[in-house]
């Protein structure tokens, strides 16, 4: 019983904090994210296993995560209040061309950041080319950059 | 259901729910405070073995010392003092706290444990200022009260709350 309590436990606290923490999925991962992933993947694994090695329990705590992610994953879908909390929404970061600084501010992106996504993902050159740049729930930034009718 | 169609605005067909996003983020803002706060609160003890989770209790004859809180099953002291020597120095700790925890150590080792119903009676020989040192792991969650007496002092009443 106690290895079901806490894998519902872990998956709870990294569930609140990491929606907490403001950051969405893993599309813009950073060196420093990935080292916080492995840091807390090697501290959390040992609190869900506990002293409890065998594999019996791993098989517990494995399908008690998979049944877990269904049922939120289930719940996102069915209620858009719920996919808001466990996914959270779109942002338009750049909307026909117009920058929301506050919005860039509060999500911690830079401009250099847009740009860089504009010139990886649409070859864009200059911020004036951009029509709209969208944080999306997974982090990433998508761009749509002018065309001829918006110049 | 696939769910309902976004609306679209300036062109982009998109549902920002800006009103859910807004009071998420007064609620990030909230919850960053209380976050920011926990690794302190840590380092002061409110989670064991920090700066001021350490207690004293007692009266002339026996002093204990213990952690105001544990966390489940990592080792935790209750060291007890005793300022008369008696040969044997009796310690009897209350079942209603002991039996929350394993005994794992008990330094130096107990010339004598005796079982009665509602405690464990430990005798030792001590000198005055010795102490005896209990090394428990807590296996229950929660409040754990109790009573550490020594022979001929009264009884010295601890508390530990223990974390998941």
């Amino acid at each position: 019983m106690e290895p079901v309590f806490r894998a519902i436990g872990c998956y709870l606290l990294l569930l609140i904090v990491v929606r907490l923490s403001g950051k969405r999925g893993l599309a813009q991962i950073t060196i420093f994210d990935l080292i916080l992933l492995l840091l807390i993947s090697q501290t959390v694994g040992q609190a869900l296993i506990g002293d409890d090695s065998s594999l019996t329990t791993a098989a517990v705590i494995t399908v008690t995560l998979v049944v877990i992610n269904r049922a939120s994953d289930t719940a996102a879908h069915r209620w858009a209040d719920i996919s808001h909390v466990l996914e959270d929404a779109p942002l338009v970061l750049i909307e026909n061309g117009h920058v929301l600084d506050e919005r860039l501010t509060h999500m911690k992106i830079r401009l250099d950041d847009v740009l860089e996504t504009a010139r990886l993902e649409e070859g864009v050159e200059r911020l004036d080319q951009i029509k709209h740049a969208i944080l999306e729930r997974s982090g990433a930034i998508s761009i749509i950059p002018k065309d001829d009718d918006d110049r | 259901m696939p769910g309902p169609e976004p609306p679209v605005t300036n062109g982009l067909q998109i549902d920002q729910s800006l009103e859910f996003q807004r009071r998420f983020r007064r609620v990030q803002k909230l919850a960053w405070r209380v976050l920011a706060l926990l690794p302190v609160a840590a380092v002061a003890g409110l989670f064991g073995g920090g700066l001021f989770s350490q207690t004293t209790a007692g009266s002339a004859g026996a002093t204990v010392s213990y952690e105001r809180f544990g966390r489940r099953s990592v080792d935790t002291q209750l060291e007890v003092t005793v300022a008369r020597a008696r040969r044997p120095v009796a310690v009897s700790v209350s079942r209603a706290f002991l039996d929350g925890y394993d005994v794992s150590e008990v330094r130096p080792p107990a010339e004598r444990v005796t079982a009665h119903a509602d405690r464990l009676v430990f005798d030792f020989t001590a000198l005055a200022g010795a102490s005896v040192s209990f090394t428990l792991t807590p296996k229950r969650l929660g409040s754990g009260r109790g009573t550490v007496t020594v022979a001929g002092s009264r009884p010295v009443r601890v508390h530990q709350f223990v974390y998941p």
